[in-house]
């Protein structure tokens, strides 16, 4: 742009642009509605979950003695520490950062797999909190837990999106999807059409982040607990 | 069996183009796994323990891609590297595939995309927030001007990108600039206008694209129009790039008269810039929306309406007067005008931000005071009172989904919202058209109007669009112009006559232009 013409050369000019943006972040609505363990069961009759999330929630995935079979196993694990960890009201802010660390950067992905988990983990988090069913001082430990993860140890899209989670910001996709779940009043189609739409986001974020709430919901269900 | 890492530094990749290169990697012969990942500590002690030698994962960072391959022998590896490099290129994996077209590639840095283009002279860049900084300061680097399309980037990174790009004689236009034409080329969000002698900067996305579309209409093209970012006219920024842009409009052979519009600048900004504009050299006209007409300063003219500065441009160009589109709505008609019983109001939800201020201003020249309402509108909780005029593509309505340009989702629902409210009786809505928005947006617009009207149990409700469209754009504007008027939608060629003809519709208004 130095001349005094403006011309400018560009291969393919009239194509829009490829939009590449972060995940916009907002707070979870303060009162999403009920929540009870018994709409959560039934919610997961009618929620779309792909095949990634399901190896993430179930621990297998990838073939034999791949990498991926490894971070699936591996996330699975920690996921799960976190989970009873969470649920067993733990408020010590120290009791979720080994497992947390463990995942920070662990994975695939612009943001790794296992940052996505724990944000999906902590939205969750905080939405069954709303129902009693997560202890909320627990939830702050957890969230707390983010914040203190070392930036240098993950992206810095995923570093972005822990410091986010950590003030209860979460990818606005995630928290509409993590708002309607248990909630008796919602339409299961809309939720199926959240999840779906959450499940599209990035090449596999999305999946990561559902199996990083439905972790917890599952966890919730089958009553799980650190011993 | 062989291992081998590949560390490419500074190669950030997005998740989709990582499981690209991963899967088509393995799809080669004698490849049995191939991952591409981020250097995070994790995946290093992740590659680490699954056998992959150390030494050569120990210098990634996670601002590095690594791509680790197990092969079935030693030359195999040599076959994958040289399919690696096509990869990076955005090209395909294979050989046969490496000879793709131009247009097919993918440049994965600021660099490579040079390489391919080295007679650009400017680089539109659209990465998440936190790398976009570095990524446009690699262009300035390189001695190329930015279209920075990217949002959250921080107000520091913004003034140091343009101050150093001023230094350099280039442009920085951005950050969250949704709008330029650059000699007929639209980027972003821009409607397909004709080359001609008006140049414009500004400071707002639709603001840029409704004064190219009015122009368009009266058969006036644009030399350029330099998207500036909205907040280049704040304090911080001191319209750097508005002065960049105006400069290079001023020397451009192309250009004859200049518009120049924004979104409440700041006080000493725009003083500033008057000087500038002042001594410009052409005719210029400014449009600060919300800020009523000042007339003639200085030879400056500060139009009170986009309408009022297009016009004004057409005519420097010397085009021949066209007539503005708007149809007058006859009372009685379907979703006509109410008569003044009972409460009765307006409520505006636009796509365009600076559509949706200059609405607001007309409105108040016609004597309807509106409310930008506290919080973000519910389609759960009433309508908070008075006549509304709304932004839908605010941050607060647009998280976790594409601007309402291109996703009307929520704005549809707020339509519905609002036509169950029976004190509104006048919608006042905007219609985004051009490269970059919703490829048809009418029918959906005209649906959710038919559902509005239809829960009023026979009340009316009026509703008035501005389109803002060229000739030339892809939805077609004649087309969505028409799908629009056979749901009894009124339609304008502007936010500003919208807004006129809304509020004549609102039974106080017309009584006392009546009286």
């Amino acid at each position: 742009m130095r001349s005094t013409a403006i011309e400018t050369f560009l291969d393919d000019a009239m194509n829009p642009v490829r939009v590449l943006k972060p995940l916009p972040c907002r707070e979870l609505d303060p009162l999403p509605g009920p929540v009870s363990r018994a709409s959560l069961v039934l919610d997961l009759a009618c929620i779309f979950v792909p095949g990634r999330t399901r190896a993430l929630l179930s621990g297998q995935g990838g073939e034999p003695g791949s990498i991926e079979e490894t971070v699936v196993k591996w996330a699975h694990a920690r996921v799960r520490s976190l989970v009873g960890t969470l649920l067993s009201g733990d408020v010590r802010v120290v009791a979720y950062r080994p497992d947390a660390a463990a995942l920070t950067g662990l994975g695939p992905g612009l943001t790794p797999t296992g940052d996505d988990l724990l944000v999906g983990l902590a939205a969750m988090s905080q939405r069954l909190v709303g129902g009693g069913l997560v202890e909320a001082r627990a939830a702050v430990a957890f969230s707390t837990s983010l914040a203190g993860l070392p930036s240098e140890e993950t992206t810095p899209a995923a570093n972005r999106l822990l410091q986010n989670a950590s003030k209860g910001q979460f990818p606005s996709v995630l928290a509409s999807a993590v708002e309607m779940l248990g909630n008796p009043h919602a339409d299961p189609e809309s939720l199926r059409t959240l999840t779906v739409r959450l499940a599209a986001t990035g090449a596999h974020s999305g999946a990561d982040l559902l199996a990083g709430a439905l972790a917890l919901v599952h966890g919730v269900i089958d009553g799980e607990e650190k011993p | 069996m062989s291992t081998r890492v590949f560390v490419h530094p500074g190669c950030y990749q997005d998740s989709a183009r990582l499981m690209q290169v991963s899967r088509e990697l393995a799809a080669l012969p004698g490849v049995s796994e191939s991952v591409a990942m981020m250097g995070t500590q994790t995946n290093r002690r992740l590659l680490a323990d699954a056998g992959f030698p150390e030494s050569e994962l120990a210098h990634a960072s996670p601002l590095d891609m690594i791509v680790a391959l197990r092969t079935d022998s030693p030359e195999a590896l040599d076959a994958v590297k040289a399919a690696l490099g096509r990869l990076l290129e955005g090209r395909g994996a294979s050989v046969a595939a490496g000879g793709g077209s131009a247009a097919a590639r993918r440049p994965g840095s600021v660099a490579e995309a040079l390489e391919a283009h080295p007679e650009a002279n400017l680089v539109s860049i659209a990465v998440p927030g936190p790398y976009a900084a570095f990524v446009a300061h690699r262009a300035l680097d390189a001695g190329r001007s930015v279209f920075l399309f990217s949002d959250n980037v921080s107000l520091a990174d913004e003034v140091a990108l343009k101050r150093r790009a001023a230094g350099l004689g280039l442009l920085v236009m951005g950050p969250d600039c949704g709008t330029a034409i650059l000699s007929g080329i639209g980027l972003g969000f821009a409607n397909r206008v004709e080359r001609g002698p008006v140049g414009i900067v500004g400071a707002s996305g639709t603001g840029i694209q409704e004064l190219s579309c009015l122009l368009d209409r009266k058969g006036v093209g644009i030399s350029h129009a330099i998207g500036t970012g909205s907040r280049d006219l704040s304090e911080a920024v001191d319209g750097v790039m508005t002065e960049a842009g105006l400069a290079l409009l001023a020397r451009d052979p192309g250009t004859k008269c200049v518009l120049l519009v924004a979104k409440h600048p700041a006080e000493s900004v725009a003083r500033r810039l008057h000087g500038i504009l002042a001594k410009l050299g052409k005719p210029v006209a400014v449009r600060y929306l919300g800020e009523p007409a000042r007339g003639a300063v200085d030879g400056v003219l500060y139009a009170g309406s986009l309408d009022e500065a297009a016009e004004a441009a057409a005519k420097w160009a010397g085009a021949r007067a066209a007539p503005a589109v708007i149809e007058t709505i006859e009372p009685g008609e379907r979703g006509g005008a109410a008569t003044a019983q009972g409460e009765s109001r307006l409520v505006g939800l636009f796509g365009g931000g600076s559509l949706a201020a200059e609405a607001r201003c007309v409105l108040a020249a016609h004597g309807v005071e509106t409310v930008v309402p506290a919080g973000k509108l519910s389609v759960r909780a009433p309508l908070p009172p008075g006549n509304l005029v709304v932004d839908t593509g605010d941050d607060a309505y647009t998280v976790g989904r594409p601007h309402p340009m291109v996703d009307q989702t929520v704005r549809c629902e707020l339509i519905r919202a609002a036509g169950a409210d029976l004190s509104v009786r006048v919608l006042l809505l905007d219609l985004v058209l051009g490269d970059g928005a919703h490829p048809d947006p009418a029918p959906e617009l005209v649906e959710c109007v038919v559902a509005a009207r239809a829960a009023r149990g026979g009340r009316p409700l009026a509703v008035v669009v501005s389109v803002c469209g060229s000739r030339r754009d892809p939805q077609g504007t004649a087309r969505q112009e028409d799908a629009l008027r056979h749901a009894g939608i009124h339609i304008a060629s502007s936010a500003a006559l919208a807004a006129g003809e809304a509020a004549a519709l609102l039974p106080r208004v017309r009584e006392e232009v009546a009286r």
